[in-house]
């Protein structure tokens, strides 16, 4: 009986030792291929119709590029192909927007209309979406106050302003505001959002059908500002844009305790979103 | 229609005419020969009748028959069996005293003997063996109540290493422990390695999966029914063992002989000890576990016997960086300690009254606490930065049950429950010694949950069984209620000798809910109870099975099938998370009720279960085949998905040999199919519109704005990781010394040393002119030898 207990100690202390190897093992992933990415949001307001077309780049296979800023360069080579309404147009691509874009007057976008949109580039299988625009203007905007206050030590300026949602429920808003200001350092003209410190810039109507929507802007800084007024864009969005924009806005990279933010995508064989909209836009001018 | 209906009226009233014959009753209970441990799930059978009964949870049993002269038999699971012949010409009050067997000696086990399954009309209940888990080899040899309910179909485990319990595609949450009639809100330590349940301490464990009797309600998925020894009433005993990572010891005897008695016992981990000497010097790392279980009996007599007990246990992990980091330009010093720690509390206090020969009751008084809370503490020259973030349930319970054994075919149970909840899903509490004001808020919900029930028994002549009943369940929070009826019925038919069909059908409602992180087996479990926003879980299921005795070689086979459909299932939104890491002041603002979201779940599946409980060779063959998907609106854009526990085949063998009385070899080997999860699979970028840009005709450049690089999932839960599985061995040598005895067990977990996935992360790779994921599995326990010590005295 001893020897036995030798024995097992002996095994026992052989497997202790032996158990210290590598305990991450490389897994084969499953390999895919690159997909079409096509982003397109039609408007009847817009005069320009605009089609950004991309590629993916799969995870689990070696993918070059020459910068790392530029891993997604366009796809310049498809064709991109719209039709709705009894017309049809194949959009070109413009080099200086690195997009596929067309003149509205090429076809016509209407409220309430049905549009399909057709993308095919060699190497890719092609892809294809469909989107119905929206049968409504947004409503009106309604500015409901506007104050001074200097928090920062700046004068600072903030304003308030409310919609109020078109009666029955299925309708999404996108909302925005910014200030427009050209910054003769960098020659460019940029855009400042003006966030909200009430209201949702993201929002649907089904929790309060029928009701008021109220806003509020942090304070914005004049100081530095060479413009006169803040731009509120109000648009009515299609269900397709509506759960695009969601899912950017939830999606979380860098937070591993945060549940998986699948991306929202109509693009049949591909990535992305072909939506539809209408907006307007109003001038409220500083006070 | 109405021929069954004639034919159910004619077996009711048939069973009323047998009812008019002069009966007698036979009533008792059911002991531990030496120890006087009341004994329940004792079978007590009639052969010649076709008939019997079992004792309840507190050994009590009570059986009327005609008047006559009957073979009556007492059997047990690891007892030696009882059969008198009795004598029923009047009512009679017979205790029985059951001697522990030897199983090398086997008793030939006959017709009668044997634990009918068969005969129950209760299905998908498992009743595990205490002195069977004491056999099944065990991570570092820790013996584990929970590991082992792992073992059988329909049960599956989490996570490796996590004593989790994912039953019927249930999730952990939907599981009603009880320790005592206490409910249990976390029974794990260790971040879920091993459950809180000391082996030592235990009677009896038995788990509920499918057509859950009346009396049983607050949860979808199961019930595991744990009853706590209440003391050997004759003499001093007991037990202590020294393992790899904790220690255990228990106390046992009398306090007024065969009146009164306790039990003690202890648990403790030293892993933090063990380690320490490998850290660094200027940080301690500290993790400790105990626990902790107590409990006084006081018999006055056949009429009344009061139960006092407790449970308490605790863990906490903390790093200590106390070396003070020293900052030569500021001249500032630095030191931190940050951690977490959670404790469960219970404590019972349960009288059992008699009230005569056939009506038996029990009145509980309940206290249950389960509390988690991280800690952050900063402190450098210029002050002190300290937050504190606590999440805890707690729970006042009163509970009466009645057990009526009014005639020889029907039985009727009945009781009512009520619980006060108070939940605090978040209470966060700031100090900085520079700020003007300290933060501290609280968020509180009180709640009563309640339950009736009315629990009826038939039993047909020995042909079959029914046990059919109704629950009245009610919730009431911040002015919301919920009112709910839950049926329950489980038929039993016997085809031919040994052999039966069963059925049953349970609707069920959850009133509160089990909110985990989803990643890593963090104890960050929050528990919040249903709201006007958050609807209560309901679930339907249907089971239907075939039970097979076999008296030589001694088998129980069952083969169940189940449906069952699930509503208001609660799921984390996209990108929701738990833990706020970015910053813990961020606490402050977090409200679960927006982070949630409800769905629907189906699940199916078929088990089949081959046990052997007794004889030298025991053991058991589980395998389960089944599918749970979830649809969820907000979660894979309102699709059916897999859920993550999702396994399609899961497969246990359990083998336990005695040699000879000194040497018991056991093995388990388990299989599973592996997880299902989300993985990504490609980069994209994801573009956003400017309205104003479109309408002022401009080309702005938006100052905030910026492509942003996302990821394509495809859809959720599609990818499975590899499938997991195990053998696990152990050999236990036993000694009888003078006064004690004493096992050595030597055991290796993972004996082929299997790389099981624990989980998977993405590391990238750079390529000169490029980059590439790689996809990589890490596995935490490798071929794990044990080595323990126990003695029992």
């Amino acid at each position: 009986m001893k020897n036995i207990h030798t024995f097992l100690l002996s095994l026992v202390a052989l497997a202790f030792f032996s158990s210290c190897e590598q305990l991450i093992t490389e897994i084969d992933a499953p390999s895919s291929e690159p997909q079409l990415v096509v982003y397109s949001v039609i408007s009847p307001q817009d005069s320009v119709i605009e089609v950004k077309v991309h590629k993916s780049n799969p995870l689990f296979s070696i993918v070059n590029y020459q910068s790392y800023d530029n891993r997604f360069p366009p796809v310049i080579n498809a064709t991109v192909m719209l039709n709705g309404e009894g017309q049809s147009v194949t959009i070109p691509y413009d080099e200086e927007y690195e997009a596929y874009r067309v003149d509205q007057s090429a076809i016509n976008i209407k409220m309430g209309g049905y549009y399909e949109i057709k993308v095919m580039a060699p190497g890719f299988s092609q892809v294809f979406a469909e989107c119905t625009v929206p049968d409504h203007m947004p409503p009106d905007i309604e500015i409901t106050g506007t104050g001074l206050t200097e928090e920062t030590g700046m004068e600072e300026w903030y304003f308030e302003f409310r919609f109020k949602d078109i009666p029955g429920v299925g309708h999404n808003y996108l909302v925005y505001a910014s200030v427009i200001n050209y910054d003769p350092w960098m020659e460019e003209t940029y855009s400042y959002a003006a966030f909200f410190k009430q209201g949702n810039p993201l929002i649907s109507d089904k929790l309060n059908d029928g009701g008021y929507f109220n806003y509020r802007t942090y304070p914005i800084v004049l100081q530095y500002l060479d413009a006169n007024n803040v731009w509120v864009s109000l648009s009515l969005i299609d269900d397709n844009y509506f759960q695009y924009a969601q899912s950017i806005n939830n999606f979380q990279d860098d937070n591993p305790f945060s549940e998986p933010t699948p991306i929202f995508s109509n693009i049949k064989g591909g990535l992305g979103v072909f939506a539809g909209m209408n907006s307007r836009i109003k001038a409220v001018p500083f006070q | 229609m109405i021929k069954t209906l004639s034919v159910f009226l004619l077996l009711i009233t048939g069973t009323g005419l047998l009812n008019a014959q002069t009966r007698h009753t036979l009533s008792g209970y059911v002991r531990e020969k030496g120890s006087h441990e009341l004994l329940p799930g004792v079978n007590i059978y009639v052969p010649s009748l076709r008939n019997g009964t079992v004792t309840n949870n507190y050994g009590f049993y009570s059986l009327s028959l005609p008047e006559g002269t009957y073979d009556v038999i007492f059997s047990y699971i690891g007892y030696q069996t009882v059969s008198l012949q009795l004598s029923f010409d009047q009512d009679r009050e017979l205790d029985i005293s059951l001697v522990g067997t030897i199983t090398l000696s086997e008793v030939t086990i006959t017709a009668e003997e044997i634990t009918r399954n068969s005969e129950n009309s209760q299905m998908s209940m498992v009743v595990l063996p205490v002195q069977q888990i004491k056999n099944i080899p065990a991570l570092l040899g820790e013996k584990d109540a929970f590991k082992a309910l792992q073992l059988m179909p329909g049960v599956q485990k989490g996570s490796e290493g996590s004593s989790g319990l994912y039953v019927r595609g249930g999730g952990p949450d939907q599981n009603l422990i009880i320790l005592d009639d206490a409910p249990v809100y976390n029974a794990s330590h260790l971040f879920g390695f091993f459950s809180i349940f000391n082996g030592d301490a235990l009677k009896s464990i038995e788990l509920t999966k499918g057509g859950f009797p009346a009396r049983f309600g607050g949860r979808l998925s199961s019930v595991v029914e744990i009853t706590m020894k209440d003391g050997n009433k004759t003499k001093l005993s007991g037990e202590a063992g020294i393992g790899l990572i904790s220690s255990r010891l228990l106390l046992e005897g009398p306090i007024i002989k065969e009146k009164a008695s306790f039990i003690v016992s202890a648990r403790r981990t030293y892993i933090d000890a063990l380690i320490r000497p490998m850290m660094p010097k200027d940080e301690k790392f500290g993790y400790y576990f105990y626990d902790l279980n107590a409990k006084v009996n006081y018999d006055f007599g056949r009429k009344d016997k009061l139960y006092l007990s407790g449970y308490f246990g605790r863990d906490k992990f903390s790093i200590v960086d106390r070396d003070n980091y020293y900052d030569e330009y500021s001249q500032n010093r630095y030191s931190s300690e940050a951690g977490l720690y959670w404790q469960n509390a219970t404590s019972t206090i349960r009288w059992n009254h008699l009230f005569n020969n056939k009506v038996f009751a029990n009145t509980s008084a309940i206290f249950s606490r389960y509390n988690l809370t991280i800690y952050d503490k900063e402190e450098d020259n210029s002050g002190t930065y300290s937050l504190k973030y606590y999440s805890g349930i707690r729970d006042f319970a009163l509970k009466y049950d009645l057990e009526y054994h009014a005639t020889p075919t029907y039985t009727l149970r009945t009781g009512i429950q009520t619980t006060q909840h108070r939940f605090t899903p978040s209470a966060v509490v700031e100090k900085d010694s520079q700020a003007l004001e300290n933060f501290d808020q609280k968020t509180i919900y009180d709640s009563f949950e309640s339950g009736l029930y009315a629990e009826n028994q038939f039993n047909f002549g020995g042909k079959a069984q029914l046990n059919a009943g109704i629950r009245l369940s009610h919730f009431a929070v911040d002015g919301e209620q919920y009112l709910s009826p839950e049926p329950r019925v489980s038929f039993n038919f016997i085809i031919s000798e040994g052999f039966s069909a069963k059925a049953a059908f349970a609707e069920m409602n959850q009133y509160i809910h089990l909110l985990s992180n989803t990643g890593i087996g963090l104890p960050t479990d929050l528990w919040v109870p249903s709201t006007t926003r958050v609807k209560p879980q309901n679930s339907r299921q249907i089971s239907a099975g075939l039970a097979r005795d076999l008296n030589n070689p001694g088998l129980s086979i069952t083969l169940e099938g189940y449906y069952k459909w699930s509503k208001n299932i609660l799921g984390y939104k996209p990108g929701a998370s738990f833990l706020l890491i970015d910053d813990p002041s961020d606490a402050r603002n977090f409200t679960w009720q927006d982070n949630v979201t409800a769905g629907k779940a189906l699940s199916y599946g078929a088990e089949l279960l081959i046990h052997k409980k007794s004889g030298r060779f025991s053991g058991w063959i589980g395998y389960t085949l089944s599918w749970t998907k979830l649809k969820f609106d907000e979660i894979n854009f309102g699709e059916y998905f897999w859920a993550k526990y999702d396994r399609r085949h899961d497969l246990s063998v359990v083998a336990i040999y005695e040699i000879n009385p000194r040497v018991t070899l056991s093995g388990t080997w388990v299989y599973g199919t592996g997880n299902a999860i989300t993985l990504p699979q490609a980069e994209f970028p994801a573009f956003t519109t400017l309205p104003i840009e479109n309408l002022l005709g401009g080309h702005f450049s938006d100052y905030y704005n910026y492509t942003q690089t996302v990821t394509d999932y495809g859809n959720v839960n599609s990818y499975r990781i590899k499938a997991y599985h195990r053998l696990d061995l152990s050999v236990q040598f036993h000694k009888q010394m003078k006064r004690w005895e004493r096992t050595w067990e030597f055991g290796l977990y993972n004996a082929y040393s299997r790389k099981n996935p624990f989980f998977y992360f993405i590391d990238e790779v750079y390529t000169g002119n490029g980059s590439k994921s790689i996809l990589k599995q890490v596995s935490i326990f490798p071929i794990i030898p044990s080595i323990s010590y126990n003695i029992k005295f």
